[in-house]
């Protein structure tokens, strides 16, 4: 009997892991000013490992923004991804990152930025 | 014999969950950067005791990689009530910046931020973007 409450903890703990394994990051919709032109999600990775990331700009309808994206493979310890979308000077925009495992070391960012590449407005993801 | 086993294996795995909070590391979101553009990396130490830390910026990610003009944060530990900042005069156009620090014990009373000032038309500089350390 005591032992299968022991065991019955240890899965629990190792459940709980397992099940921390799979995250998502997101932002606040953010609008910037009239100037705004381009969006661009930036996400790092603090950790010892690669970590694969899905990445996406998303406007208020909740449409993904076509852009370019350096995301498409993991991203490696001690590196950076981004995707970048032209938008429009109206609307607020947000940014959403899938993770294939732990979200603890990874740290992400929208920027807002004008024409000439000037951030007017950011936001981590959370 | 087995729930002996099983216990050993519980108490390693708590082991090693509580050896990882001896030193904590924190780190801001990664900021793009533009031209001319300046940054900096500010903490401010809102408990009780001294914090020690060791703060650097990062380019890409990527530590060792860019050093700041000025820096009164490493060194010394950090006091109660004070901040202290690093301050880059003109960063690496075009990348990302991120703040970092690895906190030699608890993390839970500093508060950072990582900070990017461009040029405005009027002169200056104005705070443009930011990220909190965590």
């Amino acid at each position: 009997m005591r032992a299968s409450i022991v065991l019955t903890a240890i899965a629990f703990l190792l459940g709980t892991a397992a099940a921390s394994h799979a995250a998502k990051l997101s932002s606040a919709a953010i609008y910037g000013s009239i100037a705004q032109r381009q969006a661009g999600c930036t996400i790092g990775n603090g950790g010892p490992t690669p970590v694969s990331v899905d990445a996406h700009i998303y406007d208020e309808s909740g449409n993904i923004v076509p852009a370019s994206s350096s995301c498409n493979g993991p991203v490696e310890a001690g590196f950076i991804c981004q995707v970048f979308a032209n938008i429009a000077n109206g609307v607020a925009y947000a940014c959403s990152v899938d993770i294939a495992g732990s979200a603890k070391f990874i740290r992400a960012n929208l920027t807002l930025r004008d024409a000439n590449e000037v951030p007017v407005r950011s936001i981590d993801l959370r | 014999m087995k729930i002996k086993t099983a216990l050993a294996a519980l108490v390693a795995m708590l082991g090693v969950a509580s050896a990882a909070h001896a030193a904590q590391t924190i780190t801001s979101g990664s900021i793009p950067t533009g031209v001319d553009n300046r940054v900096a990396c500010y903490f401010r130490n809102v408990g009780a005791t001294p914090i020690s830390f060791q703060a650097q910026g990062m380019i890409n990610f990527t530590r060792n990689f860019t050093f700041p003009n000025f820096d009164n944060c490493n060194g010394a530990p950090l006091a109660p009530g004070r901040t202290c900042v690093l301050i880059w005069n003109d960063i690496d156009d075009d990348t990302s910046f991120a703040c970092t620090a690895d906190v030699f014990g608890n993390a839970k009373n500093l508060r950072a931020a990582a900070e990017l000032r461009a040029p405005v038309s009027t002169g200056g500089l104005k705070v443009v973007a930011s990220s909190e350390l965590r």
